[in-house]
């Protein structure tokens, strides 16, 4: 695997609770990024291979109406991605005391990245775990691995809501580090990077995936159908759904929590 | 204790299943659950019935494999179980004789717990049946109603000429009941609008709407398989390992079946004599080009480029662009002077139009797209120039003649298709 870039791949989210589609996305960008490599027109142009992935499930601080505790959340991802050799999660942003920007999550994990001996992380982290063997691959790269944000087109979107980002924190997370999009719509996706010319200045770093299955399968769709006792067999693992219904989460009085309360992100940069 | 006077109901899914999918699994547990908010049935089993390899099918694989897929994807499932008894029979079996064959099951297992005092319902049940929904809620027989389960695109294929024995969906629908699992409900709902015999039946079909959008499809994830993209997740892991272990769906096992016509077309529609016929292009000019141009003739198709994406461009359905799409029709035409008579015949549709070079007249595409166009053919030297004006922007064909060769350009909005056809001897 000479000259390929190593390449990790972050996705922040709620993942309340985490699903197929979820997962779906480190699969799709991940073989995007394996057969295509980028399209920008450098010449050094490189293909990547993506080593790791890390589910980064947001904090309760985030203040968003529904959210179940993080506890919960980091506990069902972890059940998700059993089957998953490379894909892991990582619960240090839903630990910390606030609200984490998407900048800081990246910085910390790019730091770690940076030096693997130095940050090993807790024992429950089970990335650790899942990047042993290829600690050696890492090391026998050139240079450290790259850190994309995994996203989907929705989250692209958000940049453009009034007071949710900070024009610099845009300008680090697309210029510093990357992203990589999955989308069904590309068309509007590129329309929506033509339309910014922050974007469009760091075009070669925004990686666009098409989704080629039509799967809608939103969490908030899913929280829908258990509070109506309705089935959600075959939209997320087995054991997630088994760990809903012991702990007997996703109810009617679950959805109102932090109902009216402004999302944490917005309280944040109007101050 | 209030006792349960609920419908059974069991839940039969017919299909390839070239491999069962997360959304295959979905579709029961969809019914199941508005089935259930009626509060007038109880789903008490479901069962897979992946279709035998006599459907000959492009890119089927061998139904023991299907067979073992499906069973890996419902060991899991407390109520879901497969039935390989169609899989297992030789020749591809109608839909109706499936069904058939399953509520017989039924009735026997039914029988085997109390003979006598089954036999009386099952009488009693053949009775409602036969008059029609007669006294149903007093009757709580032992043997539960058997329904079909199916997505929207199975219901439309009701509407397809040829596909179903009339009395087949009257049978299905009228006898049995769909449960059809849809995101475009209205769009479901207007088909059986407009089709009689699914009104009639209408309260023994059940529309159950598919809010979650879940279209995995099996070609597309046979296609990524092929291509060594990840399709985890889209299938029960199980499912996934079995296709690893077995190295199931390379590039040849899709081009299995590829120059056959589908077993239910064969049947119904005759076509044996085109079946085992393949037709190669054969380049042989004539050398009489000094004539004018003579149309007269039949001509064998040869070759059909970008039909799909004209018939699409016509808002042609799924169903009969899939079949139209594997004959070879001739064109039969009769020229005298600028009046033309031109047959399209083929065993699926026949397409006769007639008008006169330079006159416009009302056409109508039956059969076709079902549309009414002010059509105008002129002569371009001796190429045939015809626009149909109507719903469609930018459609009409050109007609040429090359040697013994007949070229046709279809167009339609931003779709050309390019077809050829070859002088039969």
């Amino acid at each position: 695997m000479v000259g390929r870039i190593p390449l990790v791949l972050l996705a922040c989210g709620s993942f309340n609770p985490i699903t197929h589609q979820h997962m779906r996305l480190f699969e799709l960008a991940r073989d995007h990024l394996h057969q295509t490599g980028c399209y920008c027109q450098l010449l050094y142009c490189r293909r990547y291979k993506v080593i790791e992935g890390i589910v980064s499930p947001v904090s309760d601080e985030y203040g968003k109406k529904g959210l179940v505790s993080a506890t919960h959340r980091v506990a069902m991802s972890r059940l998700a991605l059993e089957t998953s050799n490379w894909i892991g999660v990582d619960p240090w942003e839903s630990k910390q005391q606030h609200w984490s920007e998407t900048v800081e999550v990246l910085r910390h994990h790019y730091n770690r990245l940076l030096n693997p001996d130095h940050l090993k992380g807790s024992v429950q982290d089970t990335r650790v775990n899942k990047t042993g063997q290829d600690k050696q691959d890492m090391n026998s790269y050139p240079g450290s691995p790259q850190l994309k944000l995994l996203c989907g087109a929705d989250f692209l979107e958000t940049f453009k809501i009034p007071k949710l980002w900070r024009e610099e924190h845009i300008v680090e997370v697309v210029g510093k580090f990357g992203l990589v999009c999955v989308s069904r719509g590309l068309t509007d996706t590129h329309r929506f990077i033509h339309e910014s010319d922050t974007l469009t200045r760091h075009r070669h770093n925004i990686h666009l995936v098409r989704e080629w299955i039509q799967n809608e399968i939103s969490a908030t769709e899913i929280r829908r159908a258990l509070r109506r006792g309705q089935s959600v067999r075959y939209l997320l693992p087995d054991s997630v759904i088994e760990y809903i219904k012991q702990h007997d989460l996703y109810t009617a009085e679950s959805e109102l929590q932090n109902a009216g309360d402004i999302l944490q992100p917005l309280k944040t940069n109007t101050e | 204790m209030e006792a349960d006077t609920r419908t059974e109901v069991v839940l039969l899914a017919c299909g390839s299943f070239n491999p069962i999918t997360n959304m295959h699994m979905r579709l029961f547990e969809l019914a199941r659950d508005h089935l259930h908010e009626t509060g007038k049935y109880k789903v008490v089993k479901g069962i897979i019935s992946p279709v035998g390899d006599g459907y000959q099918k492009k890119g089927l694989i061998e139904a023991y494999h299907r067979v073992a897929m499906a069973v890996l994807a419902s060991e899991s499932s407390n109520w879901v179980k497969v039935d390989p008894w169609e899989s297992e029979q030789e020749e591809w079996v109608e839909t109706a004789k499936v069904v058939r064959h399953h509520h017989e099951e039924l009735l026997m297992s039914g029988q085997c717990k109390d003979e006598a005092d089954h036999v009386k319902k099952g009488k009693k049940r053949k009775l409602r049946a036969s008059e029609g929904g007669v006294s149903e809620k007093l009757l709580n027989t032992a043997v539960p109603e058997l329904k079909l389960l199916c997505g929207a695109d199975l219901l439309e294929t009701f509407g397809t000429p040829n596909l179903w024995k009339e009395e087949d969906i009257a049978e299905i629908v009228g006898k049995y009941g769909l449960v059809c699992v849809t995101r475009s409900g209205s769009d479901a709902q207007r088909f059986i609008y407009q089709s009689d015999l699914l009104w009639k039946h209408k309260k023994n079909i059940h529309l159950v709407n598919e809010w979650i959008t879940n279209d995995i499809s099996a070609t597309r994830i046979r296609r990524a398989l092929r291509r060594a993209q990840s399709v985890k997740y889209l299938l029960p892991e199980p499912v996934l390992d079995y296709i690893q272990s077995h190295n199931l769906y390379s590039p040849d096992s899709e081009e299995k079946n590829a120059d056959v016509i589908l077993a239910p077309l064969q049947k119904h529609a005759n076509l044996s004599k085109f079946s085992a016929v393949r037709f190669e292009e054969c380049f042989c000019p004539l050398l009489n080009s000094n004539m004018p141009a003579d149309y007269n003739g039949t001509w064998n198709m040869v070759s059909n480029d970008n039909f799909e994406g004209y018939m699409q461009a016509l808002g042609i359905d799924f169903a009969t662009r899939k079949i139209a799409k594997m004959l070879k029709p001739q064109k039969v035409i009769e020229q005298k002077g600028d009046f033309f008579h031109v047959q399209t015949l083929s065993s699926f549709r026949n397409y006769n139009a007639e008008f006169t070079v330079g006159v416009e007249f009302n056409e109508e595409t039956k059969g076709l797209d079902n549309r009414k166009c002010k059509t105008l053919v002129t002569w371009d030297n001796d190429r045939l120039v015809c626009v149909q004006k109507g719903e469609k922007n930018n459609r009409g064909w050109i007609h040429w003649i090359e040697g013994d060769q007949l070229f046709l350009e279809l167009s339609c909005e931003d779709q050309v298709c390019k077809q050829v056809y070859k002088k039969a001897d």
